[in-house]
């Protein structure tokens, strides 16, 4: 094989012990570039292409299957953006099949659907985060077009390829805390009043049987020191953690 | 009425347990909440424990009378409520003193506590020689050089050396009466051409097992019971199999008193009035709730300087429950849960040791089980079954912490343990120790260069463990000779066997020191700082190396290799009843102790900081993350360490998922991983580390606050604050 064959994927990290990202414990490959700028991004250190390490599938197989009787679940391709590699990731999943490894894709449904339907196709299961149910916010404030993830979705629904949605509950961002007047919602009705693209969100989500799984992430700082190293200015700073009774709520919104 | 067989004519209680026992498929939910008369009871032992902890770590002690089987007049808690009776004397927590073992030992014992020995119990030995006194007009001015430099240590002679589990569920099945009729029959027919050594030893022990079931016979009696038939219920069963522990903990002051595997056996008789409905699941969880907090009562004196080494007063009450038969069906019943299930109805606790033999095999919800209940209360080891099974076949139980053996048929010869980091520095310092300065080892020219040359260091490394192994193997020849002589285990061994299988249980402390400092050596610089004397006391680290703990083969081989080294060199001696040596790497919480006894090392470790426990890798250095770790422990070879390969690990909850679904599964998957690459014990923790900081500073919001060490479990408020420390300062593999 010539040298320029060789398909090179870029690696940001390895988590061997993954716990919550996918079904089971799960060996997770974190991919290194991300076209997109979520204001809540946990690993900014992940956003930048042309760094990370180079990596081929043999390379990355040798550890997936080292780890093999722990990690039972299987193994996520997450980052970054996985999608963004869309040839390596395609091979990498492929060549964990042979071996009979389950293969979830966790992405920001950010990718347009024509470049990675081949993926979509190969994975057993898509982990994806709606980042918000209003276009322009999700337009503005995370660079992407929604409408990907909804034809993401349609596609997945289709094929019957099992998703599961992550929302982040961001107050300000991706939910409302405050009522007309300043105040705090006080109750579930109230609340519900001013998250009327949550509720209709919800209701849309509700629509796709192909979804088995929708984990409310309630925003948390833990991210936030990564921050410092990077040019952009952490917008979050100010964003206080939603409360459980908040976090109540929107579980309701979802649940019914 | 029971299926008959092989067990019927002749002693064989597998036969009688795989003819008889019902498997379990099902999940906890028949389970019941502890009875009023329960919940009564415990309330008076917390009390109790609560006043002991009060008063110093010792409620009281009996100094007047020396212990044997029938020594006290019955005790209760309260006669009204214990469902199972018997207690070691005549109050419970009052301890007993067992002077054979050594009487200089239960002086000191009594004295840090308060109390003062009877001189009639002192008048006694004037007359009569006990095992401390043999070992020491036999040691060698070499062994004796070598125990004091604590090199090699924590040795059973002065004390029980433990680690022999009667197979107390004869009492039950047979009655005391057959037992020994058995025994008489099997004494007639040893009668050689040649009266040797070993037949008259044989002959005469025979008679003393015969003289330990009289004597419990009478025990039993004196409690209202006859033991001498068999056991006709579920409640006599248990009482029965009770009563010949308890003369098993009255007769020995063992190192660790171990139970065996008793609860699938007992699960036969609760099945059988289950089936016939005559008695109802809360009575049967009641009685276990009882025999388990008996169990719990169980107490030794013994010395500070023993608590120092063993700290928070274990007995190693150990349990073995679930495995797989060698038919290829689990043996987990009901029972198992239902033991289990006593942390829940009485709290979590250290005692009963709590031992889950694991295969992947066993059914998934008692796994679910078992992940729930180390996740809530952190007072449950694993070992593995697969590879026990292989050698130990699936009627084995857990002496201790680690050590399997075929129950009824096998003991070992307690051994302790050799400090091979300090063996490392004798290697580069020409035998002399590093602390005292003085010649323990060969004399032998130092090594001299400046930078530690990695092939020399092997070289001398392996010519020390030479002449070690074979001090060490005499040294346990003179003590195990002189314990079976005067402090013979009467009725644990008339719960064997006539002809047992006999393995001399050797130790090593210190691995992962010593795997890293040889990594160090090799693959980096290690520049040796002398005193005045030319001693190495100190090393400079130049640079990274490979550490033992990361997964990667370069440390971990290093490992494997000292561990395959040391008990080759341990197998070419001649041993005491021609045991069979064996080898754990296992340290209990003396991890510390030997860390404090210990010079500077050349992997970096300061001198007196403490060993990591077991065979773990060292605080810290498993950066890898918890599977890695795990990798690098299960790949030490259980081929050369027959005695067990123990393994601490410690998870914050959130770092095994999101919900305790998930966490439980996780976790079972973990140990599914780990068993299934060969690990052979594991000790889970589930905790916060606050939680523990929380509780070295209020103790009293923390009473049954249990977690595991080395082996065995303790309640962490009972830790010396130097053990606290160490454990807290142990790698809690989270991931944020």
């Amino acid at each position: 094989m010539q040298e320029s064959d060789i398909q090179v994927g870029y690696i940001h990290s390895i988590e061997k012990f993954g716990t919550v990202d996918g079904p089971g414990i799960r060996y997770v490959i974190f991919f290194q570039g991300c076209p997109f700028r979520c204001p809540y991004c946990h690993n900014p250190d992940t956003w930048s292409f042309g760094k990370g390490e180079p990596m081929t599938v043999d390379m990355l197989m040798e550890g997936i299957l080292r780890y093999r009787k722990y990690t039972s679940g299987g193994v996520t391709l997450t980052g970054g953006e996985p999608l963004a590699q869309p040839e390596f990731v395609l091979s990498l999943i492929r060549e964990c099949h042979r071996s009979g490894i389950h293969c979830a894709i966790d992405t920001s449904g950010g990718m347009p659907l024509e470049g990675i339907v081949d993926i979509v196709d190969e994975a057993d299961l898509i982990l994806m985060d709606i980042k918000s149910f209003d276009a322009s916010i999700a337009l503005e404030r995370f660079g992407i077009d929604i409408n990907n993830a909804w034809n993401l979705l349609d596609y997945c629904q289709n094929r019957s390829k099992p998703v599961h949605i992550r929302h982040v509950l961001v107050p300000g961002l991706t939910i409302q805390t405050v009522i007309s007047g300043g105040k705090k919602a006080e109750d579930y009705d109230s609340f519900c009043r001013v998250n009327e693209r949550l509720l209709s969100g919800a209701k849309r989500l509700s629509g796709y049987d192909c979804i088995e799984k929708i984990e409310l992430l309630p925003f948390h700082k833990m991210g936030e020191y990564k921050w410092a190293d990077f040019d952009s200015a952490y917008e979050l700073g100010e964003v206080e953690e939603p409360s459980e009774k908040v976090i109540d709520w929107c579980r309701r919104i979802f649940d019914t | 009425m029971f299926v008959t067989g092989k067990w019927t004519e002749d002693i064989h209680v597998r036969d009688f347990i795989s003819r008889n026992y019902t498997p379990y498929n099902g999940d906890e939910s028949f389970l019941a909440q502890p009875t009023e008369n329960t919940l009564r009871l415990w309330d008076k032992v917390k009390v109790l424990k609560k006043a002991e902890k009060d008063a110093g770590g010792v409620l009281d002690v009996d100094a007047s009378v020396v212990s044997t089987i029938l020594s006290h007049a019955p005790g209760y808690i309260d006669k009204d409520l214990e469902a199972i009776v018997g207690l070691q004397t005549d109050a419970p927590l009052k301890r007993a003193i067992m002077p054979f073992g050594g009487v200089r030992l239960v002086k000191t014992s009594l004295e840090a506590y308060g109390y003062e020995m009877d001189p009639k119990v002192e008048e006694i030995f004037n007359y009569r020689k006990t095992h401390n006194d043999g070992v020491f007009d036999a040691y060698t001015p070499e062994m004796k050089r070598a125990r004091h430099a604590g090199l090699v240590t924590g040795l059973p002679d002065a004390y029980g050396r433990g680690r022999i589990i009667g197979d107390y569920r004869r009492v039950p099945l047979y009655g005391t009466a057959f037992l020994i009729a058995q025994k008489r029959k099997a004494k007639d027919t040893m009668i050689p051409d040649v009266m040797d050594t070993e037949q008259i030893r044989e002959r005469e022990e025979i008679s003393d097992q015969v003289r330990g079931l009289y004597e419990l016979t009478k025990m039993a009696q004196s409690y209202g019971y006859d033991i001498s038939r068999a056991a006709r219920s579920f409640k006599e069963a248990v009482q029965w199999l009770y009563f010949a522990y308890l003369g098993a903990v009255k007769e020995q002051n063992g190192a660790a008193m171990s139970l065996g595997r008793v609860s699938t056996f007992l699960d036969i008789y609760a099945q059988q009035e289950l089936d016939e409905g005559t008695i109802t699941e809360s009575e049967v969880q009641e009685i276990v709730d009882h025999f388990i907090m008996k169990l719990r009562l169980v107490r030794f004196l013994r010395t500070p300087a023993y608590d120092e080494l063993f700290s928070g007063d274990p007995t190693w009450v150990t349990e073995a429950i679930g495995g797989v038969a060698l038919d290829g069906r689990h043996m987990v019943t009901k029972m198992s849960y239902r033991f289990l299930h006593t942390l829940t109805n009485l709290g979590p606790a250290p005692e009963p040791n709590m031992t889950v033999l694991w295969s992947p095999k066993l059914p998934e919800p008692f796994k679910a089980f078992c992940a729930r209940m180390s996740i809530d209360t952190s007072s449950i080891q694993y070992e593995n079954d697969d590879l026990m099974r292989e050698k130990f076949g699936d009627d084995y139980a857990i002496a201790c912490c680690v050590s399997a053996m075929r129950v009824g048929k096998q003991m070992q010869f307690f051994g302790a343990r050799a400090n091979l980091a300090k063996l490392l520095l004798y290697a580069i310092n020409g035998g002399v120790d590093e602390i005292t300065g003085e010649q323990v080892g060969p004399k032998r020219e130092p090594l001299k260069s400046g930078v530690l040359d990695y092939e020399q260091v092997v070289y001398r490394f392996d010519e020390m463990m030479t002449w070690m192994c074979k001090l060490y193997i005499n040294t346990l020849n003179v003590i195990h000779y002189m314990h079976d002589k005067y402090c013979y285990e009467n009725l644990e061994m008339a719960l064997h066997d006539e002809k047992v299988m006999r393995t001399m249980a050797c130790g090593m402390a210190g691995l992962s020191v010593v795997a890293d400092s040889l990594s160090a050596i090799k693959h980096a610089k290690v520049k040796v700082i002398r005193n005045a004397a030319g001693l190495a006391v100190d090393f400079e680290v130049h640079g990274d190396y490979p550490q033992f703990g990361n997964d990667n083969p370069k440390a971990d081989r290093i490992a494997s290799e000292v561990v395959k080294k040391f008990m080759t060199e341990l197998s070419k001696h001649k041993t005491y009843r021609d045991a069979k040596p064996t080898l754990s790497i296992l340290t209990i919480t003396s991890n510390v102790v030997y860390g404090k006894k210990t010079g500077s090392t050349p992997d970096g470790r300061k001198a007196g900081e403490a060993f990591a426990p077991g065979a773990n890798p060292m605080h810290g250095r498993d950066v890898e993350g918890a599977i890695a770790s795990m990798r690098s422990v299960a790949q030490l070879p259980y081929d050369y360490s027959e005695d067990g390969i123990s393994y601490t690990f410690s998870i914050v909850p959130a770092a095994l998922g999101k919900d305790e679904k998930t966490r439980q599964y996780n976790l079972f998957g973990l140990l599914d991983g780990y068993f299934s690459d060969g690990g052979h014990h594991i000790n889970v923790n589930v905790f916060q580390r606050q939680t523990l900081l929380d509780a070295m500073t209020n103790p009293e919001k923390y009473p049954q606050l249990t977690i595991r060490v080395s082996g065995y479990a303790v309640h962490f408020v009972n830790l010396t604050q130097e053990q606290q420390l160490e454990v807290i300062r142990r790698t809690v593999h989270a991931r944020v």
